[in-house]
């Protein structure tokens, strides 16, 4: 019987163990590295118009008109431009020729500017919804007092 | 004579040095493995991989406390959870102490036998103490058995208590029996007749060793319901983490854009691998880091499981990404943790998952971005799976 109790009195100590033990495994792990490398992203410099012509048609009873033209850039994005005649806060209709952008300023918009000399601006903008623009292209425009005469200058 | 000669002869010695050693042996496991740790507050943990070679092998059963946080300093073994109120635990040592954004402290860890420190730092909630002590090879036994081996091994142990239990049981009402036939003996010759063949320390110490089997297998079947690590897992092995086949791999001939404008965009993506013959399954974490001006102004957005495409919409170049985003677009002007430790990446050994990353120039992107440049590098750290 003793040897009975001690068996039994065994498998219990055997639970007793088993609830006392606390093991829990941890790992104390190894560890590797990797690096993946982008190649160089860069931005583009939204390049300003270079004016290429400023030509005055018309008369003083007709009224004259300044044409001023660049060269559109259309690679590697296609540029487009704003005009602005940067007294009046008015802005230009650009119109295009070809690969030829162009303004026309009439004497009769200047009326209130006559004997100063105005300037317009041209201002590039590469495609998207981006806030960039390129450095502003600029041609004055002259028109004499009275309207006698107009001229780039 | 001939009985008194067999409890004082060679054998009964060696049977009685035996059941002593056995004891004592079983008396200091259990006073290293339940009873101290149990009256100290602390908790054993089985350590099942090599990362902290040579200080803590494989099979090493460390002892954790608690510890105050202030009190952990550079060079102390801590045991943490991966992590906070999960299991998987990792026991690395402290190499950095640090405050973080909301002025906690945290704690860079590294494996004594590791090259690079963890990737993720460690957090106090996720801490639960300090190594105490460690003995060597306590739970080297579960590199051994399987856990069904374990499972069928404490059956058949128990079965055997039982039968011996009741062995005992029917010899000893018999004994009882015979006593009471033989009552009118002499009582000293009836005592050496009842006497037990084999001395009472030989079998104590058979059946504290026989408890102590069961102990110890038990805890091992403890550890083995809590963890899933497989076997190969403790193989001294090969943890490789490998980008398209290589270690480090330049992605410049896909991964590169000039003249980029404002709400342009381009993808890549690299495969992540864990190849055999390496023998040691993963998870692994990335962060990545952009430089230069323009890397700035960049933001960038991951994604797994996914590949990259590159195409042209509204006359502007754009890269995309299928697969599932690790989260929103974010810039990485600095080290910016891009697939995090949770939820975890895991790698099976031969195993591959794609990461796609987009590199966007945001339409807020200013003037001044106009002309610069930059580039981006995307860390992936890969840690063994190991925990339960």
């Amino acid at each position: 019987v003793r040897r009975a109790l001690t068996a039994l009195a065994a498998t219990g100590l055997m639970v007793a163990l088993v609830g006392l033990a606390r093991s829990v495994p941890a790992s104390a792990s190894w560890g590797d590295t990797g690096s993946a490398s982008s190649g160089t992203i860069a931005s583009y410099s939204v390049p300003a118009a270079v004016i290429s012509s400023c030509n005055v048609t018309g008369n003083a009873l007709t009224g004259f008109t300044a044409r001023i033209s660049w060269t559109a850039v259309t690679s590697p994005h296609a540029l487009t431009y704003t005009a602005t005649i940067v007294n009046l806060g008015t802005p230009l209709t650009v119109q295009s020729s070809g690969t030829t952008r162009y303004v026309d300023v009439q004497s009769g918009l200047l009326s209130t500017l006559l004997g100063t000399v105005v300037t317009v601006q041209v201002v590039a903008k590469p495609p998207g919804a981006g806030l960039w623009v390129s450095p502003p292209a600029q041609q004055g425009v002259l028109v004499a007092l009275l309207g006698v005469s107009m001229s780039c200058v | 004579l001939h009985r008194i000669h067999q409890r004082t002869g060679p054998l009964w010695w060696i049977r009685r040095i035996v059941a002593w050693v056995a004891i004592l042996g079983v008396a200091t496991i259990v006073a290293l493995a339940v009873a101290l740790p149990r009256l100290g507050g602390a908790t054993p943990y089985a350590i099942l991989t090599g990362s902290m070679e040579p200080t803590l092998p494989p099979g090493t059963l460390a002892v954790v406390r608690p510890i105050p946080v202030e009190d952990i300093r550079i060079g102390t073994v801590i045991t943490y959870q991966l992590a906070s109120g999960e299991r998987p635990t990792v026991t690395h040592r402290v190499v950095g102490v640090g405050i973080d954004g909301r002025g906690e402290r945290t704690f860079r860890t590294q494996g004594d036998a590791n090259n690079v420190a963890d990737a993720a730092p460690v957090r106090p909630v996720q801490i639960r103490g300090a190594v105490w002590y460690a003995v060597p090879a306590l739970g080297y036994a579960n590199r051994f058995l399987t856990a069904p081996q374990r499972d069928l091994l404490i059956v058949v142990v128990a079965s055997l208590l039982l039968v011996y239990a009741a062995w005992a049981l029917v010899s000893g009402l018999r004994s009882a029996r015979r006593r009471r036939a033989e009552s009118v003996a002499p009582r000293h010759l009836v005592a050496a007749a009842e006497r037990p063949h084999r001395a009472r320390p030989v079998r104590v110490g058979l059946g504290v060793a026989l408890l102590a089997l069961l102990g110890a297998v038990s805890t091992l079947a403890y550890w083995s319901d809590a963890g899933t690590v497989s076997a190969g897992t403790f193989s001294a092995g090969v943890l490789d983490l490998k980008l398209n086949s290589q270690n480090a791999v330049d992605l410049s001939a896909t991964f590169t854009l000039a003249n980029m404008v404002p709400g342009e965009s381009i993808a890549a993506h690299v495969a992540v691998q864990n190849p055999s013959p390496s023998t040691v399954a993963f998870t692994y974490t990335a962060a990545g880091l952009a430089s230069g001006s323009l890397g700035a102004n960049l933001q960038f957005q991951a994604f797994l499981g996914g590949t990259s495409s590159n195409g042209t919409v509204n006359s502007l170049r754009t890269g995309s990404c299928t697969g599932t985003s690790t989260g929103a677009a974010a810039s990485w002007a600095s080290s910016t943790t891009v697939i995090p430790a949770s939820p975890a990446q895991q790698l099976a050994v031969g195993a591959s998952q794609n990461v796609c990353v987009v590199a966007s120039l945001p339409t807020s992107a200013p003037s001044n971005a106009q002309g610069t440049s930059g580039s981006a590098v995307l860390t992936f750290t890969a840690t063994q799976l190991g925990a339960p």
